[in-house]
């Protein structure tokens, strides 16, 4: 009989079922709510409109009860379409209590929106503020360590790197090399620290240092230099990330991080593996543009120490510039230390900046040992 | 539509089991690992039920994502299930409504009912109870298990649960996660102190079962009678 209407999902609550609750098929006629009981229509109950009491609420928080003024009968119902179909229905009977239902309902998703933003943001600014106090934390736990822990990183990334056809010590580009270091020692920030220079035949342009002061310098770049003072600026960069400490310094940020991604989400062994491979490749790729800064103004400091001109570390930086396109090798070495535009710049700033010192030429025989490596 | 399965549920309430007799054809759906006997006239087929986003919700809520199909193919039998742990187990027939079930209470249910994952979002958050709960719907029989016995409260209007007390609950209750009334502003030192922690506050009308013991004050209880390992 009620065939014509539209039938919305539901429920009723009344003594006379069993239990007190059984679902419904609910209709709206102009003038009743009707619920007829599942599934074989047992039986029917009715609310009158104008008698009508509504309330929201359920699980969901959406549901939306009809109530006999004695709460005896309660029809509920959770269908999207069902409080539109109520409204227009009702003809009006019903709108203010829906409105009503309707603004309370809009008020507490509206503080919900609130507090999930709240929480939202208050959990961006734990995670940022966790990242960099890890890193800072980091940074501060490498200083308390002694040399002694990069000395043996350095050794064992030495070793596990397997260089091929390291030059003669007799050889005058290693004797060049080493008078370079031997001049720049006594200006570096830890005394104790025992720089050992190594020359590998090669014709890519590029030099690194490990933690603990190994130095590896390619012929490719003796090759390429213009002068003896170049070859300082790069050696002298090089050492400032082994006396601040940068290898380590990256070994521990990843180490840190990596705790405290264990912390928050348990003991993940994968992760371990992963992070460690990570560490040590952050060591061999390269370091932080904020290192290499570091790293380019603590060369200078040393340079300016040692009385040899920092404009020269800048003067290398150029000639890479200029002949990134002609020397496949060159890439190397730029594409670990990027934006040397900006550097160039910041060293001829800094040196600026510090007291005005009469320069001197190394008394290193650079033609010599290009010629030797011929 | 079935009027329902014939089922027995034997050994209550602590150590409780559920017996099922199928007709010729009829099926029941369970939870891995709960058949503890069957007639071997019962096939069984396990898959993830109701599709992946379905299973990944059951996932969520603390079940498995595979659900175990037994279906009476050569001839009527029995099959019983047995909870994991020991405790009572509860039927309850949806007509058309849905039930709310705690994570991991699902045990079985019969052909016409759907289950899966409900995100609770900060509500699940704060009630310590995980983020998901279980949502059983459709027309045809649920049954879930608790921890201890079980305990079935009609709820007229206000009623507070222990939020690790609460097995299932229908959908017509709202619920709210809050502090119990009388430590609020009191400041956490009455909130710690008390041994009270967060409730769930349910209002409306319906149905809410509650368990007659909480696992995690047990397991703390027990804790202390363990050897302790020597450095």
């Amino acid at each position: 009989m009620f065939d014509s209407y539209e039938s919305f999902q539901g429920g009723v609550f009344h003594a006379s079922v069993p239990e007190g609750r059984a679902g419904a098929s609910i209709y709206l006629t102009h003038s009743e709510i009707v619920a007829k009981t599942q599934p074989e229509g047992e039986q029917t109950f009715s609310i009158r409109l104008s008698e009508c009491q509504l309330d929201l609420g359920g699980a969901s928080g959406r549901m939306l009860f009809c109530r006999t003024p004695d709460r005896s009968l309660t029809i509920f119902c959770e269908e999207k379409g069902f409080a539109q179909a109520l409204h227009q229905d009702a003809m009006g009977t019903l709108s203010e209590q829906l409105s009503n239902l309707c603004m309370t309902q809009r008020r507490s998703e509206n503080q919900f929106r609130f507090w999930v933003m709240a929480s939202a943001v208050l959990l961006v600014v734990l995670c940022v503020g966790g990242y960099y106090g890890v890193l800072a934390a980091s940074r501060a736990a490498v200083h308390a360590l002694p040399i002694s822990v990069d000395e043996k990183i350095g050794t064992i990334a030495m070793q596990s790197m397997d260089l091929e056809e390291p030059l003669d010590e007799e050889h005058p580009a290693n004797q060049l090399v080493a008078g370079i270091v031997d001049r720049l020692k006594p200006h570096a920030a830890i005394r104790e620290m025992d720089f050992n220079v190594v020359v590998v035949e090669s014709d890519e342009v590029n030099a690194f240092a490990l933690p603990g002061g190994e130095i590896v310098v390619y012929t490719g770049l003796i090759e390429q230099a213009e002068s003896a003072e170049q070859i300082a600026g790069v050696i002298a960069h090089e050492m400032s990330h082994a006396t601040l400490r940068h290898g380590l310094q990256s070994v521990s940020q990843s180490l840190g991080i990596i705790a405290a991604i264990q912390i928050m989400i348990g003991d993940v062994g994968g992760l371990l593996a992963l992070g460690s491979e990570l560490a040590q490749e952050s060591i061999l790729t390269g370091y932080s543009r904020g290192a290499e800064t570091e790293a380019d103004l603590e060369g200078a400091r040393m340079l300016h120490a040692a009385h040899i001109d920092p404009k020269s570390m800048a003067e290398f930086f150029e000639l890479l510039k200029e002949q990134q396109g002609d020397i496949p090798g060159v890439i190397a070495w730029i594409s670990t230390h990027p934006q040397h535009a900006q550097r160039i710049e910041n060293i001829i700033n800094y040196e600026k900046t510090l007291p005005k010192v009469e320069y001197h030429l190394l008394d290193l025989d650079l033609s010599a040992a290009q010629q030797a490596l011929k | 539509m079935s009027t329902g399965l014939n089922y027995e549920i034997q050994m209550r309430p602590d150590f409780s089991m559920l017996k099922v007799n199928l007709q010729q054809g009829e099926k029941v759906f369970a939870e891995p690992s709960a058949m503890a006997s069957m007639s071997p006239s019962l096939t069984l087929k396990a898959g993830m039920k109701g599709g992946a986003l379905k299973s990944l919700g059951r996932l969520m809520g603390g079940e498995s994502l595979i659900i175990n199909t037994f279906t009476a193919a050569d001839g009527p039998g029995e099959v019983v299930f047995a909870p994991g742990h020991l405790g009572d187990t509860q039927h309850y027939r949806l007509t058309g409504g849905s039930l709310m079930l705690q994570r991991g209470a699902y045990m079985a249910n019969s052909e016409g009912v759907e289950v899966t994952g409900k995100w609770q979002g900060a509500k699940g958050f704060f009630s310590g109870e995980g983020l998901v709960l279980l949502k059983a719907s459709g027309t045809g029989d649920i049954f879930f298990n608790s921890y201890g016995a079980i305990l079935e409260i009609d709820v007229a209007d206000d009623y507070i649960v222990d939020t690790g007390f609460i097995v299932a609950f229908e959908d017509t209750l709202q619920y709210k996660v809050t502090t119990l009334p009388g430590l609020r502003g009191g400041g956490f030192k009455r909130l710690f102190f008390s041994g009270e922690g967060l409730v769930c506050r349910f209002s409306g009308q319906g149905r809410v079962w509650v368990q007659t013991r909480y696992v995690s004050p047990y397991l703390s209880w027990i804790h202390q009678f363990r050897p302790s390992k020597k450095k």
